[in-house]
């Protein structure tokens, strides 16, 4: 099961903008890679990540071999509206993993 | 052949490649850029491409990516794509961004098969695009076992 760390900034206001970082636990195995016994290991790679806030999408990225395992990506957000975050990842053989976080700045 | 012309033959090759592998480079970034932007306007200008100047280990290095943009909703970068010519898989990826993130800067950590240029590609919301690039020096590829 993969883990997913998240970092929003706290004591944010409104107007702000806020940088929010993003970790999974993932392979990205590249399919270029052979084992011990010279056996090509199969591509195993996160597709797609997006960030939804109350079902908005607001940012969204494309994956490919290129990136490193673990993926980390950070983005920017203008901090307007508060409600839930919802982090979605999509991968190859079924793979997702979702994780929400309330997103709250201060008047 | 002498040492002395062995040495200066080599010496003069090692200027030679240089140039011509960045003209490959170059050119396979351009076919790339052609079919996924055909006839869209392109300038250099606006994009920061921050990497580090030299790499130890291609397997993870720190890419930040940033565009001047007011990021107002009658301007704004709607995607930013990052190419690398010489790994195996040349695009890296493309990010989505609208009004709603503020600032166009991503982040991330790629693999590099190689001394390259990293390109970025910025398209704007009425199909303008902004490029830039960053030059690194990788000691120990990514993708050792798919040159080998």
């Amino acid at each position: 099961m993969a883990k997913a760390r998240i970092n929003i900034p706290r004591n944010i206001r409104r107007g702000d903008l806020v940088e929010i970082k993003t970790l999974i636990t993932h392979p990205m195995e590249t399919g270029f890679r052979v084992d011990s016994l010279g056996v090509k290991i199969p591509r195993n790679i996160l597709t797609q990540f997006s960030v939804a806030l109350n079902d908005t999408l607001v940012f969204q990225a494309d994956l490919q071999p290129g990136i490193a395992a673990n993926p980390f990506i950070s983005f920017f957000l203008r901090a307007e509206q508060s409600g839930q975050l919802t982090f979605t990842w999509t991968g190859q053989h079924g793979f997702t993993h979702v994780e929400t976080r309330a997103f709250d700045p201060a008047p | 052949m002498n040492r002395r012309q062995l040495l200066v033959g080599s010496a003069s090759l090692m200027i030679l490649t240089r140039p011509l592998r960045a003209d490959t480079e170059d050119k396979l970034f351009d076919s790339w850029l052609s079919t996924q932007y055909a006839n869209q306007p392109r300038s250099h200008e606006g994009v920061t491409v921050t990497l580090p100047a030299l790499a130890e280990n291609g397997n993870s290095v720190a890419l930040t990516v940033e565009v001047q943009s007011p990021m107002q909703p009658d301007d704004y970068i709607q995607t930013i794509d990052v190419f690398a010519p010489l790994n195996p898989v040349p695009h890296l990826g493309r990010f989505y961004l609208n009004p709603a993130t503020g600032i166009a800067k991503v982040s991330t950590r790629i693999r590099l098969g190689g001394d390259q240029t990293v390109h970025a590609v910025a398209a704007t919301f009425d199909g303008r695009l902004l490029l830039g690039g960053a030059d690194i020096v990788v000691t120990e590829a990514a993708c050792l076992d798919f040159l080998i």
